[in-house]
């Protein structure tokens, strides 16, 4: 019941929004920013960056609010606008390499990886990933895009996706064990 | 496959998770939406201002172009004329065209002797033929009509200059009338015959007979000329008494 009235209000709220209602504007601002903040936080390392970001990606959703049609959620749509500007971002800030390395696979793979890990450090070691390995395992693992989608969105071949994305597990495979040690030593 | 259900676990806490923006956050995504709505009106005011530049310039163009077509309304009359020259011209052609259809008639008809070809020729030559005459008709028509206007205009130049005419022709009757009645004539009295015929000229130039309206210029000349006459004539006439009186005296004195 409450879902449905969300829903009607969602609505309400959009078709005002449309006209140039700013309270309306103001309001999904309020509905959607938090969680928006936090899909630019994935890809930036910088809150502030990340907040301008946001910024400049509501900027765009209520100018092209027009082109918004009711075929999927309004959420997805914004979802969309917000990774597109966070990649934009990453590309302007520097030329993004993806790092064609080799990494020492280890032969010990853990079969259990430690679930008590918290959103912070989930978060920190998404940040220690290299810009090209992040921006892929996000918009894979976390986003749920396919290669083909992702190798579009990124100019690259589906191959570079696939090869970016297993590098990219492999690092943080590495790093949550080297993280579960030290966890472990400490205590 | 610990890893995939890692990245299910990872996938869900970060979805969960809500990032509070900044206070002030807000106020610069307004600042940038009111920009771009002044931005939105300005150009909407430009395009409209654009739009009704256009509309004006609409409007007046064909006020402009009527304006001028009124003032060049006397070429279109040379025109006319000019379309005059130019039918014997287009006759001449619409001649020599019939000519060639004629000869190719001919030479159709030694070629090949087709009875069908031959009708044909004579149809087109009829139909040219008659559209000759047509156009004959016409031209004999606005000569006609050309030909009236000029009679009517010469008429109207015979009317005014009879009243002139009928002048000089009644003197000249009055002066045979009067040498055949006293043998002499004096040059005084064709003079006075002549100021008669000069005054009547006079008044009938004063009274314009169409517009019955008398002009008001010419009247007060004929009226200060007529004090001016009058005064002077006092003033011989004066004289004359006075002189013939000085002689009367004078012979009778002599008496």
């Amino acid at each position: 019941m409450k879902i449905i009235q969300l829903f009607k209000n969602e609505e309400k709220l959009l078709k005002k929004a449309i006209q140039n209602n700013r309270e309306a504007q103001h309001s999904l601002y309020k509905l959607y920013a938090p969680k928006m903040l936090s899909v630019c936080r994935y890809y930036i390392k910088d809150v502030q960056f990340a907040e301008d970001v946001m910024l400049s990606g509501f900027f765009k959703v209520f100018s092209n609010l027009k082109s918004f049609q009711n075929n999927g959620s309004f959420e997805g749509w914004i979802r969309r606008i917000m990774i597109r500007e966070s990649i934009s971002f990453l590309r302007k800030q520097k030329n993004i390499e993806f790092a064609v390395e080799d990494l020492e696979i280890q032969n010990e793979v853990t079969d259990t990886i430690s679930s008590d890990i918290d959103v912070a450090q989930i978060q920190y070691l998404i940040d220690s990933l290299p810009d090209g390995y992040k921006m892929i395992f996000v918009m894979y693992a976390i986003e749920g895009y396919k290669h083909q989608e992702i190798s579009e969105l990124l100019n690259i071949s589906e191959g570079t996706s696939k090869s970016q994305l297993f590098k990219a597990r492999k690092m943080l495979q590495n790093k949550i064990n080297k993280l579960n040690n030290t966890s472990y030593g400490i205590s | 496959m610990a890893f995939h259900k890692f990245e299910q676990n990872i996938k869900g806490k970060l979805e969960k998770r809500t990032l509070q923006p900044s206070k002030n956050a807000w106020g610069k995504l307004d600042a940038k939406l009111e920009g771009i709505e002044t931005k939105k009106s300005n150009t909407l005011f430009w395009i409209l201002s654009v739009a009704a530049c256009i509309i004006g310039i609409l409007l007046v163009v064909p006020l402009f172009f009527n304006n001028s077509n009124e003032n060049t309304s006397p070429i279109i009359v040379d025109t006319k004329t000019i379309e005059k020259d130019e039918n014997p011209i287009i006759k001449n052609e619409e001649l020599i065209a019939d000519e060639d259809l004629l000869n190719n008639s001919t030479s159709d008809k030694n070629v090949t002797n087709k009875v069908q070809v031959f009708k044909e020729n004579k149809e087109q030559f009829t139909n040219v033929k008659s559209e000759q005459i047509y156009k004959q008709s016409i031209k004999k028509e606005s000569i006609a009509k050309i030909d009236e206007t000029l009679k009517e205009q010469e008429k109207l130049h015979t009317n005014q200059l009879t009243f002139e005419e009928q002048k000089m022709n009644d003197l000249v009757v009055e002066i045979n009338n009067m040498k055949t009645q006293s043998s002499t004539v004096t040059n005084d009295e064709i003079d006075e015959l002549l100021n008669k015929a000069k005054k009547e000229l006079e008044l009938n130039s004063i009274y314009k007979e169409k517009s019955n309206i008398v002009d008001a210029n010419l009247l007060l000349q004929d009226v200060e000329a007529d004090l001016d006459k009058s005064f002077r004539n006092k003033v011989f006439e004066a004289f004359k008494i006075n002189y013939e009186n000085m002689i009367t005296a004078v012979s009778e004195r002599n008496d």
